[in-house]
């Protein structure tokens, strides 16, 4: 079998499990960059997303300036291709982590490519909420934070988990990127040992490895999604 | 005293098309203490619309609101701070047409959100929730989720929230409407069981007269943003004064459907179909053989009912009269001595004309 396998796949095998170049360090690299980027990124997109809702015209504090604010921020930073904005915010970076290489480089682009997409899911999550419980919650006298915690992101909380398992998928394609900053990863893997050094082999596990990922992350999402959800649709 | 004073509400939304369109307009209304005001109208009348201004879901645009003493809204600005109109909500409670429960928490846990800000401690607040619950006779569905009960004990569990902070007032918005008959006949039982033991004063939006002809006291019938007619509601069914009084009291939906299930042909010049309504009480006659006996006019009956209306038996017929121009207008007469609410409908059930 090891072998066998050493004979279809020899710049696989060559490349090791440790080390600079090894599938170990790769995979390793871009769980780092997911999971960190999901958890910054995601904290943003969650605060643009209620920030959103809430001031928007129908909700329950309409507020124009701030509506538009956010709107527009969103609007921009998804309009950048992800490519170039790992160029363009360069200086950002460098003042943020303190260099503009490496994985935690990547960490800064991959949040603000990252967060304008969740932010615009969290808003079509939260506002099928249906306005009835949230005039419920008034109704109680509910404090605007009961209104967001118990209201909004418990009530929208199957939907939250489905959009954010939409998200990490598309930041982990996203990961494959930050290797043109020298982040490494499995993406990196895939262009730098693979595609560069015609190693298809190299390219076709890097593949596989992603797709596997996405799989994992795709299923334990519509677990929970499905767990929590106790909504009549 | 009045509980509840509206004094020349009025709502404007604007429209997409730069159009105002006044969902209230020039609305008053004083709610005494306790009683059961019933808001009655078609759908798209404004009435929960009206209603909102109350707890100010739905700020006015004009006029002003004053609850339990306390002034929220001044020539149409509003004077209660935010603070406390949180405050003062609690002790307005409020159903709903959908319920309006949170799905994501138990039954349980959507009381005990309603008193999150009552200064009780944990154990207190799930004690009272347990209470309440009990209230409603949902004890045993404490641990359930919404979606786990049915829609007459889902609307329960949110009575039961309404009541958490001891609320002086109840808002039914429509609260029977998503509901089968026997659902809507216990929570009707339960709101005026609840509104006797604890002298809650109810306000309940329907189109069903039905439902304000069981619990109410007090009736206004709304129609294009405007209250046509209120009063007590034995007065408006016995003597209704407006078409929209007489074609709720009378074209209430038992009579259309029996006259659209009995598809009558078109009626002929000699032919004319009349609604009765009359308190027993008065009326020991029995009218459709003494029209005979003494006008000579042939009246068949299409429908007939009898119904409590605070204890007081209200008969409701509906008679197809044949006879000549003369008889019928002595037909008339006849029923107006007999003390006798005649409306004239056509037969399809729609007022006449």
């Amino acid at each position: 079998m090891v072998s066998w396998f050493c004979k279809i796949f020899p710049n696989v095998v060559n490349l090791g499990w440790l080390g600079d170049t090894g599938w170990g360090t790769s995979i390793g690299q871009t769980l780092y960059m997911t999971f960190w980027s999901a958890i910054f990124g995601g904290l943003l997109g969650i605060i643009f997303g209620i920030v959103l809702v809430l001031t928007n015209s129908n909700g329950i504090r309409p507020n124009h300036f701030w509506f538009n604010f956010c709107d527009k921020v969103v609007s921009i930073f998804r309009a950048v291709p992800f490519i170039i904005l790992l160029a363009f915010i360069e200086p950002v970076t460098e003042k943020i982590v303190g260099t503009k290489i490496g994985i935690k480089a990547a960490l800064v682009p991959l949040t603000l490519g990252v967060f304008p997409f969740y932010a615009r899911q969290v808003q079509v999550a939260l506002e099928s909420v249906s306005h009835g419980k949230i005039e419920a919650a008034q109704s109680l006298g509910a404090t605007i934070w009961d209104i967001i915690f118990t209201v909004y992101l418990k009530e929208a909380r199957s939907e939250l988990i489905r959009v954010s398992t939409v998200t990490i998928i598309s930041l982990i394609g996203l990961t494959a990127m930050a290797g043109a900053i020298g982040a490494g990863g499995i993406g990196n893997t895939a262009i730098s040992y693979g595609y560069t050094r015609y190693d298809n082999d190299v390219t076709f596990i890097a593949t596989v490895l992603i797709v596997i990922m996405i799989f994992i992350v795709q299923v334990v999402g519509d677990f929970f999604a499905k767990k929590l959800n106790h909504q009549n649709r | 005293m009045a509980i509840i004073e509206l004094k020349h509400v009025n709502v404007d939304f604007a429209n997409h098309t730069d159009k105002t369109v006044h969902a209230v307009h020039d609305v008053n209304l004083s709610i005494e203490k306790g009683t059961i005001f019933g808001i009655v109208g078609f759908s798209g009348a404004g009435k929960s619309t009206l209603v909102r201004t109350i707890n100010l879901l739905q700020k006015p645009t004009a006029g002003i609101i004053k609850v339990n003493g306390t002034e929220f809204i001044k020539d149409g600005q509003q004077i209660i701070t935010n603070k406390n109109l949180q405050i003062a909500r609690r002790k307005i409670g409020m159903i709903f047409q959908n319920f309006n429960l949170l799905n994501e928490i138990t039954v349980i846990e959507n009381v005990a959100f309603a008193l999150k800000h009552s200064g009780l401690k944990e154990k207190e607040i799930n004690a009272k929730a347990l209470q309440l619950l009990e209230l409603v006779d949902l004890k045993d569905k404490a641990n359930f989720y919404p979606i786990q009960l049915s829609g007459g004990q889902q609307q329960r569990v949110a009575i039961a929230r309404a009541l958490a902070n001891e609320p002086d007032i109840l808002i039914s918005d429509e609260a029977t409407s998503a509901l089968d008959p026997q659902n809507t006949q216990q929570i009707l039982s339960l709101l005026k069981k609840l509104q006797q033991e604890l002298n809650l004063t109810i306000v309940l939006i329907t189109h069903e007269m039905a439902a304000v002809k069981q619990i109410c006291d007090q009736v206004a019938l709304m129609q294009l943003g405007e209250i046509v007619e209120q009063g007590n509601l034995h007065d408006i069914v016995l003597r209704p004064q407006s078409d929209l009084a007489k074609s709720f009291v009378g074209g209430s939906g038992a009579v259309i459907n029996t006259l659209k299930s009995l598809k009558l042909a078109e009626l002929k010049d000699n032919e004319v179909i009349y609604q009765l309504v009359y308190s027993m009480a008065n009326v020991t006659k029995t009218i459709v053989i003494d029209l005979y006996r003494e006008i000579g006019v042939e009246a068949s009956m299409l429908y007939g009912n009898v119904e409590l209306l605070d204890g007081e038996p209200i008969g409701t017929l509906l008679v197809l009269v044949k006879g000549n121009p003369t008889k019928q207008e002595a037909t008339l007469k006849f029923l107006k001595e007999a003390n006798v609410t005649v409306t004239r409908l056509d037969e399809k059930g729609n007022l006449y004309g």
